[in-house]
């Protein structure tokens, strides 16, 4: 490491002081509360480590590390821990910013290194992967790449650290799909720098690994239906996208710089000589949007936050490598200068990015608790196959794998009343939790009815029931409003019931909250 | 070797575009500003000063008619290779012979910028930028030693480029730049000053404008837009594509110019292309169209140009062949856009063309103020169409016996036209004996001459077909409950209209 005039002990305080400054900032937005979308399927189907838990596919990868680290979190503190998942993420993040930021210092200097990693950790361009717990598979299979890299530098100090590398070879398989673009990498910086003969094994034993769990575990998806222009564009986009959200600007600049990039990479060769090594991340982040396109292409949005946070660590790396060294230390002032305005530029660029994600995220973990407190609120009246949590019709876990769940690690984050009846979005799902638990049910029945009065809504007490009876030409909507206020009433789902008389009832769940049904034309309200 | 691509490339094109026929702002020169007066030749179209092009148009139409577009098309098409010449003469002169030769046959065949190639009406602005690189290599020393002779002809050249179309604004502005930019510039200070004077007096006198300043803000992403879909264009690839390959284009310039910094001449493209984008964001907000194809061609020339003379090294065997193969892939990549676009035009030429035949079918019935194609010639009336072929002759225009064997599009137009035809009238049964002749329906045929009387169920509307199946554009007609009688004028062919109603009507016949 090159000498800035600081001493060792002002740079490691002001470097934790940083990253604990950095972590609050982005814990501050109220995500972390509990699971949700895919770490619903961990609570259902991993609860004990075994190798059938472990190697179990999720969405063609193979996620076995972070299947480990969510059941010893299950084990440890029970459902209710999400936060250390949360914190875990986001330590994941800052530690792969702080590689960057240490990787770059031997090589361009403090001024580019600070502002890189300053600018990784700070930026709102891949934020889903550190406001959502699960992203840690994602980062995991990273930064065990770039540890991998870094090993594998130093083969001719140690054979362990070929091991190693060997090792963290199958560590970024185990944590996600990911670890696929990271292993054709490894090859091929071997195959290129001609030590096939005497390295093979080390990707070598990492692919025989992952081939045994394909084999043996994946599941076929059939993911890549894209065509080869679908799929060149998806790549296109992704690298411009990933410059581009770093400043939070239109995606054409930053196809501009990716020419701009291209162009250097290539001139730069050309002038400095072809070095292998230099290009790896580049090479890292070819692999990754093509494997990427290749199973996405078809389906998925090349501007997903947790692609783009792996495209702008190879993006950062790669400009870190290209940077002729003397030049940055003949200018350091305006190295300085040039970094914080990057820096300043990224930050505000992006921030939004990181708000929107947050704000996603602590709604969508809103929902969660809400959905999961009417679930312990009336379990007893809730069938097993009920969908406790799902995503876009697809059941994540259903109610007696949610309540195994609950018995054995405890309950997860639950609200009280008060905080279900806080906002609109917490209303609103509570009252749909219960339509789709089937604690509001109304059916139709043959009972005679007899005429009391033509009304707008029916109001009745848990453990109660009301019979109404529709006599128009055509059906009528019916929201079933219980915690939502009559202002709440256009976010509701209506729900259509055919002409004839029906029984709507509630299910005494405790709560002292009568329901109310608001029709969308008069029905007959019968005696 | 550049006499056979010229006759090369031109032969192609002229095949390529065999089919197109007068379009759009055509008919405003044609219909509307014939004959050589002062008035007629500064009146602005669009905003822009059209002089030269409206005198051109005057002069082919009455020395050739209006009966084929092929004059007008030659003429566009000399103006296109106009400027591929002049950009091969200035990448010749720093490049080479085959460099020379490459950016004539990928300008010439530019897919990209087929609008400028095959409609005649872009001569203004096809001819501004010609006017605009004679000018510049006119004053490029390298074209020798600058005197008084050289700067009266570069003015004339300048002040054409005004006259051509808005095109010039941005060429003047260029020019004046360089000559201010230039050491020698005591002697050239006066070369823009009269073009300026010119453009000045026209606008003070006749000139509109449709700039809005507030729209500024957009330059960057004009540009960004238009630049990518030009670099993108050369290769015949979209405008995503493009946008990477100008990045790469911008660090070999940015390259070559922190090496060596070329005269302040060799800038001289690259600044009409700044001074026409800011001018075409702020004049054109409204649109906001960076991809069009006329736009693009300026981009494209200006890109060859730069890269031909700035961008890259000197050239040696490897680098023309990579020049020679980046030709080939241009070409090859481009030239589906340039028969898209002649297609395109042919299109417009067939449906407008269809609807001219219905005009001369049916002169005496159809209304002098009906505007005969409202989306693809929204400037041309049935009368002026005929005081037009009544002065210059006939245009070839399709067949009206031949309507009914053309495509949809060019039937549903014919149909549109048409319907305005038949006659709608409110009567009444009084004094008549008069019964429905079948049950209720929705559609009635009605045979060329005769007529109809119908008894709709209520008030509603009527479309009317005849050589259309399940037309997109249609002539509609409301009517009310009343009994209404329906007559269409007899003409060459029997085929029946057919009355498409949305209500149910009786068809009533009487004794």
């Amino acid at each position: 490491m090159k000498s800035t005039g600081l001493s060792r002990s002002v740079w490691i305080g002001g470097t934790l002081a940083t990253v604990i400054g950095i972590a609050a900032y982005l814990l501050s937005k109220g995500t972390g509360r509990t699971f949700i979308a895919d770490e619903w399927m961990f609570v259902a189907a991993r609860q004990e480590i075994a190798p059938s838990t472990l190697f179990a596919d999720h969405n063609g990868h193979l996620v076995a590390i972070p299947a480990f680290l969510y059941m010893v979190v299950f084990g440890l503190v029970g459902l209710d821990g999400y936060r250390l998942l949360a914190v875990l993420a986001v330590l994941a993040h800052l530690g792969t910013a702080l590689f960057i930021m240490r990787y770059l210092h031997r090589r361009c200097g403090a001024a580019v290194a600070v502002c890189a990693g300053l600018v990784v950790a700070l930026s709102g361009a891949g934020a889903q992967n550190y406001v959502w717990g699960f992203q840690i598979t994602f980062i995991g299979s990273v930064v065990c790449f770039l540890l991998a890299v870094v090993a594998y530098d130093r083969r001719d100090v140690s054979g362990r650290w070929r091991v190693a590398t060997c090792v963290l070879m199958i560590g970024s398989l185990s944590f996600s799909g990911v670890g696929v673009s990271a292993l054709a990498t490894i090859a091929v910086v071997i195959v290129v720098r001609g030590r096939l003969r005497r390295d093979w094994w080390v990707f070598v034993v990492p692919t025989v690994f992952y081939g045994s769990w394909y084999l043996r575990f994946a599941e076929q998806t059939p993911n890549a239906r894209a065509s080869i222009g679908q799929m060149a564009r998806f790549i296109l986009d992704g690298s411009s996208g990933s410059i581009s959200a770093t400043f939070g600007v239109d995606v054409g600049w930053g196809r501009l710089w990716l020419g701009l990039l291209l162009a250097w990479m290539v001139v730069d060769a050309y002038r400095r000589g072809f070095v292998p090594r230099r290009y790896v991340w580049f090479v890292f982040s070819l692999f990754f949007w093509t494997i990427t396109a290749f199973s996405r292409a078809g389906f998925g949005d090349p501007f997903s936050s947790r692609y783009l946070w792996v495209g702008q660590i190879c993006l950062v790396l790669t400009i870190g490598e290209l940077l002729p060294l003397r030049r940055v230390e003949f200018g350091r002032a305006r190295v300085w200068g040039a970094g914080a305005l990057l820096l300043l530029l990224s930050f505000f660029g992006s921030r939004s990015m990181f708000v929107d994600n947050a704000r996603f995220q602590s709604n969508t973990e809103d929902v969660a608790v809400v959905r999961s407190t009417i679930a312990l609120m009336s379990r007893s009246s809730i069938a097993d196959d009920t969908a406790v949590h799902s995503i876009w019709g697809y059941t994540l876990i259903t109610a007696s794998e949610f309540f195994d769940a609950v018995d054995r690690f405890g309950r997860p984050r639950t609200f009280q009343l008060d905080g279900i009846l806080e906002t609109t979005d917490r209303r609103v799902a509570a009252d749909v939790a219960m339509v789709e638990f089937g604690l509001t049910p109304i059916e139709s029945t043959k009972v005679p009815c007899e005429n009391f009065e033509a009304v707008d809504s029916i109001g009745f007490e848990p453990g109660g029931a009301v019979s109404f009876r529709i006599d128009r030409g055509a059906s009528v909507g019916v929201m079933i409003r219980r915690f939502a206020n009559p202002d709440d009433l256009g976010a509701l789902p209506p729900r259509q019931l055919e002409p004839g008389v029906h029984t709507a009832r509630l299910i005494d769940d405790g709560a002292m909250l009568p329901v109310e049904l608001s029709f969308t034309s008069p029905v007959m309200l019968c005696e | 070797m550049l006499t056979v691509a010229m006759i090369a490339v031109f032969l192609v094109l002229v095949r390529v575009g065999s089919g197109t026929g007068f379009f759009f702002d055509e008919w405003d020169f044609l219909a509307y500003r014939r004959g050589f007066s002062l008035d007629v030749l500064l009146q602005p179209h669009n905003g822009h000063l059209v002089a030269i092009p409206n005198a051109l148009y005057s002069l082919l139409s009455s020395w050739f008619g209006i009966e084929s577009h092929a004059p007008f098309r030659t003429l566009a098409l000399t103006f296109h290779l106009g400027v591929a010449l002049l950009a091969a003469v200035a990448t010749r002169r720093l490049r080479g012979n085959a460099a020379g030769i490459a950016a004539f046959v990928v300008i010439g065949f530019m897919g990209a910028g087929w609008q400028n190639i095959f409609w005649a009406f872009q001569i203004g602005f096809v001819g501004s930028v010609a006017f605009f690189l004679a000018g510049w290599l006119l004053l490029d020393p390298a074209s020798g030693s600058f005197n008084k002779r050289r700067g009266a002809m570069a003015s004339m050249l300048t002040l054409g480029s005004l006259l051509m179309s808005g095109v010039g604004v941005a060429a003047l502005g260029a020019i004046a730049l360089l000559c201010l930019a230039d050491p020698r510039r005591r002697q050239m200070w006066w070369i823009p000053v009269g073009p300026a004077a010119v453009y000045g007096l026209w606008h003070l006198t006749h000139g509109t404008s449709s700039a809005d300043l507030g729209s500024v803000d957009r330059l960057p992403q004009f540009a960004l837009q238009n630049a990518g879909s030009a670099a993108g264009g050369v290769f015949g690839l979209d405008v995503a594509w493009g946008q990477m390959i100008l990045g790469v284009v911008l660090f070999l310039m940015a390259r070559r110019f922190l090496r060596e910094r070329g005269p302040v001449w060799s800038f001289g493209p690259a600044l009409m292309y700044c001074v026409f984008v800011s001018l075409a964001t702020v004049s054109r907000s409204t649109f906001f169209e960076p991809g069009a194809s006329r736009y693009v061609y300026l981009g494209i020339i200006v890109l060859l140009l730069t890269v031909g003379l700035g961008a890259v090294p000197r050239p040696t065997p490897v680098r023309g062949g990579v020049a020679v193969m980046l030709a080939g892939l241009a070409i090859w990549g481009s030239h589906d856009l340039l028969r898209a676009g002649a297609t395109n035009l042919e299109r417009e030429w067939r449906i407008v063309s269809s609807e001219l035949a219905v005009v001369e079918e049916h002169r005496e019935s159809l209304s002098r103020d009906l505007v005969i194609d409202p989306v693809h010639a929204p400037q041309l009336t049935v009368g002026a169409y005929l005081d037009l072929v009544e002065l210059l002759g006939p245009v070839s225009v399709a067949s009206f016996d031949d309507i009914e064997r053309s495509d949809v599009e060019t039937r549903s137009g014919a149909d549109a036209l048409l319907g305005t035809l038949v006659d709608m009238e409110v009567t009444t049964f009084a004094g008549e004996d008069c019964a429905p002749s079948g049950p209720p329906t929705n559609e009635v045929e009605l045979r060329p001459g005769d007529s109809v009387l119908v008894s709709p169920w209520g008030p509603g509307v009527m479309s009317v077909r005849r050589f259309a199946p399940e037309t997109t554009r249609s002539a509609s007609r409301e009517f009310g409950a009343a009994v209404i009688r329906l007559e269409s004028p007899a003409d060459s062919i029997e085929l029946a209209y057919r009355l498409v109603f949305d209500v149910q009507v009786e068809v009533v016949t009487c004794r």
